[in-house]
């Protein structure tokens, strides 16, 4: 057991060393955009894991939160207030979203939950679309501030990159700390069995709502660093095709995983990248690679390296 | 302790308790005996919170509890291990059995005190402690529920079917830690069973069960001898 917990410190430190040193050997900023895509993304989708693959209620309105915090973001920076009073305001905006959406549909359970989200994801969008003087409608916003602390900020890709790295491994770490707190012992109680979760005193309906909380929280944080440092939004980034992505993101990396969160972010981001030269054909290939993986390991790519341990062990 | 005064319940225009009372008095060992469908585990799901009566009156402690939540039903002593043991397969040994002191806020030391004790008893389950809850054996789960029901502190702890889907073997094993825990500790307990014979054997009083309503009760070791219920229920 001991031997087990180095060996994952020295494979997380040698995994540390590879993501901190990738800028310098990527001098391509294309690629380090992407990569810095694939970290806001990662945020979120470690926000719908709490509600998702952790206390199982079906959650389509991340992208809108995400977009909530971007518009916010945008529009505050936009008319002069400073950057530091943004994080704040899209955690305001989102907490308020999530409670409106949250109280009276959280008793809903799945289809019904499932439908609410989708309709919530579109009013969202469709009052992004239609604010034009605010939102910009369908052009979005552009030159938006970025991200200033006091005079100071980063500049160019590889800065943002390990700002965000910092912010992600701070939601890791978070996300962590509440999967072992009463709460998220709560979250899974109540994934597994409602029934009995209540029965062991477990309020269910308080979880759920917190976790949705939680999640919108992610997605407002990494919708307002998505604004200040893509510096442009649009409503397509934040539409149902995307909160569809996002599930698609936690199914394939692995519901319930943090490192499939990651994992799943990661590949669903920068795959459609790497398959570009195949032209229109990619999207068969890409539609193809998810449901190779949804069948061959139902846990999700961060389950793969168990299941083969597991095979080896019953294999000897 | 617990008492039930004329318990009607029933599920849209079905009337599955027709007007059961029955009581359970403190350090007692109660069973509810009867076939498929009499409405023991509706009985069970009333007491808790999770279905409401349509009339009646629950009491627990002199207080009426028919209208509670479920949670705080829990935080007054009175503790639901359900049928088919609905463990967290998601969740550690350890994690299901803290769960169930979600009810009220415990100290890290009350909470590690109660952990020796239901480990004391399952000593099973400390083999098994950072184990997923998916990984166990049926008896091994039904320890758990138990355990993870005895963390709530009750004073009275209502078993649904403990006999569910285990060997033989397994079930005598639960029984004697049922009583085991009783003799030790005064804890109430109301058994809900289809295995008459081991539930009259481990209670003290028992009422029998037939569709919705309580046919007959008494002390356990009397029902035992009786003509109506060895041909009924322990096969003649």
């Amino acid at each position: 057991m001991k031997t087990s917990r180095l060996k994952t410190r020295i494979a997380l430190a040698l995994f540390a060393i590879a993501v901190l040193t990738i800028p310098l050997a990527a001098r391509d900023g294309y690629i380090i955009q992407l990569l810095n895509i694939a970290m806001l993304n990662a945020i979120v989708v470690l926000g719908l894991n709490f509600a998702t693959g952790w206390t199982g209620q079906i959650n389509f309105g991340q992208a809108a939160f995400y977009g909530l915090g971007a518009y916010t973001t945008a529009i505050a920076t936009k008319a002069g207030l400073p950057w530091i009073s943004t994080p704040f305001l899209a955690v305001a905006v989102v907490v308020a979203a999530s409670l409106v959406l949250g109280l009276p549909t959280l008793r809903l359970r799945t289809y019904y939950l499932a439908m609410t989200t989708i309709g919530f994801g579109e009013i969202v969008r469709l009052i992004i679309v239609h604010w034009e003087p605010v939102t910009g409608g369908t052009s979005g916003l552009r030159a938006i501030p970025g991200i200033s602390l006091f005079g100071f900020g980063p500049q160019g890709q590889i800065q943002h990159y390990y700002v965000l790295i910092a912010v992600l491994a701070v939601a890791v770490l978070v996300a962590v700390r509440i999967r072992h707190s009463a709460l998220g012992r709560a979250m899974i109680a109540t994934k597994d069995s409602e029934i009995a979760a209540e029965q062991s005193g477990v309020d269910t309906t308080r979880t759920k709502l917190l976790a949705f909380i939680i999640g919108a929280i992610y997605a407002g944080l990494a919708g307002c660093l998505y604004a200040s440092s893509i510096r442009f939004i649009s409503p397509d980034s934040f539409s149902g095709i995307q909160a569809v992505l996002l599930m698609t993101m936690l199914i394939v990396g692995g519901m319930g995983s943090i490192a499939g969160c990651i994992i799943g972010a990661a590949a669903l981001t920068l795959l459609p990248e790497a398959l570009r030269f195949l032209g229109q054909w990619y999207l068969v290939l890409y539609g193809l690679g998810v449901i190779v993986v949804i069948v061959l390991a139902p846990g999700g790519l961060a389950s793969i390296a168990s299941t083969i341990r597991l095979r080896l062990a019953g294999a000897r | 302790m617990l008492k039930v005064e004329n318990l009607r319940v029933s599920y849209g225009h079905i009337e599955v308790l027709k007007g059961i009372s029955f009581d359970v008095d403190p350090g007692e060992i109660v069973a509810l005996i009867g076939g498929n469908g009499a409405g023991k585990t509706t009985t069970l799901s009333t007491i808790s919170g999770l279905l409401r009566p349509t009339s009646g009156k629950i009491t627990w402690k002199g207080e009426t509890i028919n209208s509670a939540a479920v949670e705080n039903i829990v935080s007054a002593g009175v503790a639901h291990c359900p049928e088919g043991r609905r463990i967290f397969p998601g969740l550690t040994v350890r994690e299901n059995l803290i769960t169930g002191t979600a009810s009220r806020s415990y100290r890290k030391s009350e909470i590690e005190a109660d952990l020796a004790l239901v480990l004391d008893l399952f000593p099973r389950l400390k083999e098994r402690f950072t184990q997923g809850g998916w990984s166990l054996s049926g008896g091994e789960q039904q320890m758990l529920a138990i355990g993870r029901a005895l963390m709530s502190r009750p004073s009275l702890l209502m078993l649904d079917e403990p006999s569910l889907g285990l060997a033989p073997i397994v079930i005598e094993q639960v029984f004697d830690k049922i009583l085991e825990l009783n003799k030790r500790t005064g804890l109430s307990v109301l058994l809900v069973e289809q295995n008459s014979a081991m539930a009259l054997d481990i209670s003290a009083r028992a009422f029998v069960m037939e569709t919705g309503t309580i046919t007959l009760s008494g002390p356990s070791a009397a029902l035992a001898d009786d003509p109506r219920i060895r041909e009924a229920y322990l096969g003649g």
